[in-house]
């Protein structure tokens, strides 16, 4: 037993990966802490996690490829309305609506990428965001959806339960579905960052000509990129869909895809955990702690000067913060102990 | 006819299939080559290390009672510990001490007063030590002890042979499948080399008929040129039929010289109605050092873009023996299949990704010998981790070879002009190309830098017997290491040769110092 924790466990446990599951079981345990918890930060927590994958998926673009598309909404809309439409319009079973979902992403990010491949900063921002609004147009103009709401799966006439593999899902064991696809994302994205992939989409990044010379494919990689991040983008919708269990047009439009923007660089392009805060600090921290001290008229303004303090003294995310206030906390400590013992 | 074209088409497009097919195949083959013999080595060393733990943890176990055994008891090792704390607490009482009394006294009497504390906690120290012997005597072990604690022992070797067998039999188990995939491997590398040979063949054969329709072409272009000038043909027609000739006639050269690894023909680049190259021809041979030399504008750097396929060419030739001596046109090639032919660059200003360490630079540029695709990345599986060692290694060869082994893992920001220029310079290395271009390896570089270099790109030359075709304003870099020198002054060569030759030929004189009619 103490050979094998020594020779297998230890050291998995000093790899990256363990952290990514520990989050995942962190999830589990919130579901069972359902009833304890007070349900706002509960909701955030949940929140917090499906939209992470968004922000995963757009820090691939972003942080490594130098994309700054402002896309993510639409795939969101696709993951949750498509998810919604497939169940229940066509009645089909939730399996394969997921499945209908992921690969109308794929199809329609590739679309993205073809369409801004020859371009980038201002004008690629400017492109997807049209090609978002195209998107989102086309939902709201599905006869179902013309009021900008889905009702959600279990009101209207043809209701029927969420059934996964003969389970059934009730709102709560969706986070288990979260936590599944939070890890598995959190792994695949470290992995991919590192690994020739991720070293080619920072070289694209860097210098495209560098990067052509070198062999790489600019299509190839573009493509890969955008398919990654609207893949991710659309299991956060339909994450969020089986959670919260109805959906609005109105949500999944520019300023959701600029809030993505904003958590990503709040949390720091480069780092699988700074992600993680800054999508909390942009979808969660209002929920969480502004209204449950009476701040909730002033949220918006908070979060607001922190992003503008955060963005003036921490450029690389806030992922730096942790790092500096471990680097204060122990100085602190260590001239609180010169006071007290002196120096040798 | 059109039916003709189709079938070239579907040739070429098969073709193109085929070379990439070969070049990745060879890349298998050489993975499953070493993979036999890491895969030994891995389970090798995997024993050593368990058998290693094992070691260790029956050690830890048993220390307690080896002390036993040799007179320590359970007594004595309690007294141990509980001293030790004592004397921790000690230290941390007197330096506090120390500390507060220095801030109410001077020097002298805090001398004094720290050795009557000393003195004082010795006598207290002394009579600790004596309680706690009063309290844990030191006992031997009865028989009827020792006889558990040897009972316990041997429990523990027991354990711990019982360990290292079922490890010797899973060794000995993986050792045997290993003999077995061996044997597989081996079946597939010949596999693998079938393939190859025949997709060679292919390669070959296609290369033969290519060849054959050129002269048919040849003969048939020229006799239709002769019809259309004596018809007074259109201009455009003529022109366009003589560029064709041309294309040939380059790649009837290059196979006729065996030792030309480039042949330039007419290169033409136009922006517009600005002429950036002109009418520029020349070849590279193999295994030398060329310098192309000109007056700022003069369109040096214009021509490595033509060649590197960032710009498409107005008109003219480049043709080049590739990597497995067959010939290519590389206006046919992509800007990210050029370097798959063999043929890596530099630039101008250093263009390295900051965020990454050095090694992982050099990775970067080891794009194009991947065999591991997007999924093996997602999951890191052990191919993809092979394979990055693999890389590495070799990275990290190069690195020692240009004595820059130093800087490995850290980041290339902040480094010195003249250790930027070496690692792109082992970053074209990765790729095992045949040949190197650089452009103005020595710009922002001192003196004692440039030597450095000269020596550096030399070495590389001679020792992997790569050509490298570079351009430099530095005359005395160019002039000391080059072996063929060409000069260019507003696109049009004005002069080619050895650099003596070059250095008294009034033309690049004139380009270079001005005009001067009076001398």
């Amino acid at each position: 037993m103490k050979l094998y924790f020594r020779e297998k466990v230890k050291p998995f446990m000093k790899k990256p990966h363990f952290g990514f599951l520990v989050v995942g079981l962190l999830l589990v345990v919130l579901r069972l802490l359902v009833n304890v918890l007070p349900p706002d930060i509960y909701g955030a927590i949940v929140t917090t996690a499906y939209y992470y994958l968004a922000g995963l998926g757009f820090a691939l673009l972003l942080g490594y490829g130098g994309l700054a598309s402002l896309g993510t909404g639409a795939f969101v809309g696709i993951g949750a309305f498509s998810l919604h439409f497939v169940f229940r319009y066509l009645a089909m079973p939730l399996t394969v609506a997921i499945l209908a979902g992921i690969i109308l992403a794929i199809l329609v990010s590739i679309a993205f990428g073809f369409v801004s491949l020859r371009i980038s900063g201002m004008y690629l921002a400017i492109v997807t965001m049209g090609l978002s609004q195209i998107v989102i147009e086309v939902i709201r103009n599905i006869p179902q959806y013309a009021s900008g709401t889905t009702g959600g799966f279990l009101s209207g006439p043809m209701a029927r339960p969420l059934e996964f593999l003969g389970m059934r899902l009730n709102s709560n064991s969706a986070v288990l579905f979260t936590a599944v696809f939070v890890v598995a994302g959190m792994m695949i994205v470290h992995n991919l960052i590192h690994s020739s992939t991720g070293r080619a989409l920072l070289s694209i990044k860097n210098s495209d000509t560098a990067a052509q010379t070198m062999g790489i494919n600019l299509l190839k990689y573009r493509l890969f990129a955008f398919v990654i991040s609207g893949v991710y983008g659309t299991m956060a919708g339909i994450l969020s869909m089986l959670f919260v269990r109805n959906g609005n047009v109105s949500q999944i439009g520019i300023t959701f895809a600029l809030n993505i923007l904003a958590a990503v660089v709040i949390g720091g392009t480069k780092s699988v955990w700074g992600i993680m805060l800054g999508t909390f600090v942009i979808f969660g921290l209002d929920l969480a702690v502004f209204q449950r001290f009476g701040l909730g008229n002033y949220s918006l303004i908070i979060n607001g000067v922190l992003i503008i303090l955060v963005v003036m003294f921490y450029p690389g995310g806030l992922i730096q913060l942790f790092g500096d206030l471990k680097r204060f906390i122990n100085k602190q400590i260590l001239k609180v102990k010169e006071h007290i013992y002196g120096t040798e | 006819m059109e039916q003709n074209k189709k079938i070239n088409h579907l040739m070429t497009y098969k073709h193109g299939l085929n070379v990439n097919k070969h070049r990745r195949t060879t890349l298998l083959v050489n993975y499953y080559k070493g993979l036999a013999d890491e895969l030994e080595k891995e389970i090798k060393t995997s024993y050593e290390q368990s058998k290693k733990l094992i070691e260790e943890l029956y050690l830890e176990n048993i220390k307690i009672y080896q002390m036993q055994l040799d007179g320590f008891t359970i007594n004595d090792r309690t007294r141990e510990v509980k001293i030790q704390k004592y004397d921790q607490k000690q230290y941390w009482a007197r330096r506090k001490f120390k500390t507060s009394t220095r801030r109410k006294v001077d020097e002298n009497a805090l001398d004094a007063a720290l050795n009557l504390y000393d003195e004082s906690q010795k006598v207290k120290r002394d009579d600790f030590i004596k309680s706690l012997e009063d309290k844990y005597p030191h006992k031997n072990l009865t028989e009827n002890e020792s006889k558990i604690v040897h009972q316990k022992i041997e429990g523990y070797d027991k354990k711990k042979n019982d360990q290292l067998s079922k490890k010797t039999q899973k060794y000995e188990m993986r050792l045997k499948k290993l003999e077995s995939f061996k044997l597989k491997n081996q079946k597939r590398i010949l596999e693998k080399e079938l393939l190859n040979q025949k997709l060679s063949q292919e390669i070959d054969l296609y290369n033969q008929q290519v060849l054959i329709d050129d002269q048919a072409l040849l003969v048939n272009f020229e006799t239709k040129l002769e019809t259309l000038t004596k018809q007074n043909g259109s201009k455009k027609q003529i022109e366009k039929i003589q560029k064709k000739i041309d294309r040939i006639h380059t790649i009837l050269h290059t196979i006729e010289h065996p030792d030309v690894h480039l042949s330039i023909h007419n290169l033409k680049m136009y922006f517009g109605g600005i002429k950036a190259v002109n009418d520029l021809s020349f070849d590279v041979k193999k295994g030398e050092i060329f310098g192309l030399i000109g007056p700022n504008g003069a369109g040096k750097t214009t021509v490595f873009n033509c060649i590197t396929q960032f710009y498409k060419a107005t008109g003219g030739d480049a043709i080049f023996r590739n990597k497995e001596e067959n010939i290519v046109d590389l206006y046919e090639r992509k800007t990210h299949d050029i370097i798959n032919e063999g043929i890596a660059r530099s630039f101008q200003n250093v263009e390295l990704i900051w965020e990454l360490t050095v090694l992982d630079n050099l990775l970067v540029a080891a794009h194009s010998l991947l065999i591991t695709n997007y999924a093996e990345h997602m999951i890191h599986s052990k191919r993809m981790q092979r394979e990055e060692a693999v890389l590495r290694t070799k990275g990290m060869q190069i690195l020692v070879d240009l004595g820059i082994a130093e800087y490995a893992f850290r980041s290339p920001y902040g480094l010195p002009y003249g250790i930027l220029k070496k690692i792109e310079l082992a970053r074209t290395l990765m790729t095992n190309p045949t040949l190197i271009i650089l452009d103005e390896p020595a710009a922002g570089l001192n003196d004692a830098e440039t030597a450095d270099l000269a020596k550096v790109i030399q070495s590389i030359n001679q020792k992997f017997g790569i050509t490298i075709f570079l351009v430099e304003h530095d005359m005395g870099l160019v002039m000391s290491i080059c072996d063929t020198v060409c000069a260019i002054s507003f696109g049009k060569k004005i002069g080619i040769g050895t650099p003596k030759e070059i250095q008294q030929n009034p033309e690049v004189r004139a380009a270079y110092l001005g005009d001067d009619s009076d001398e």
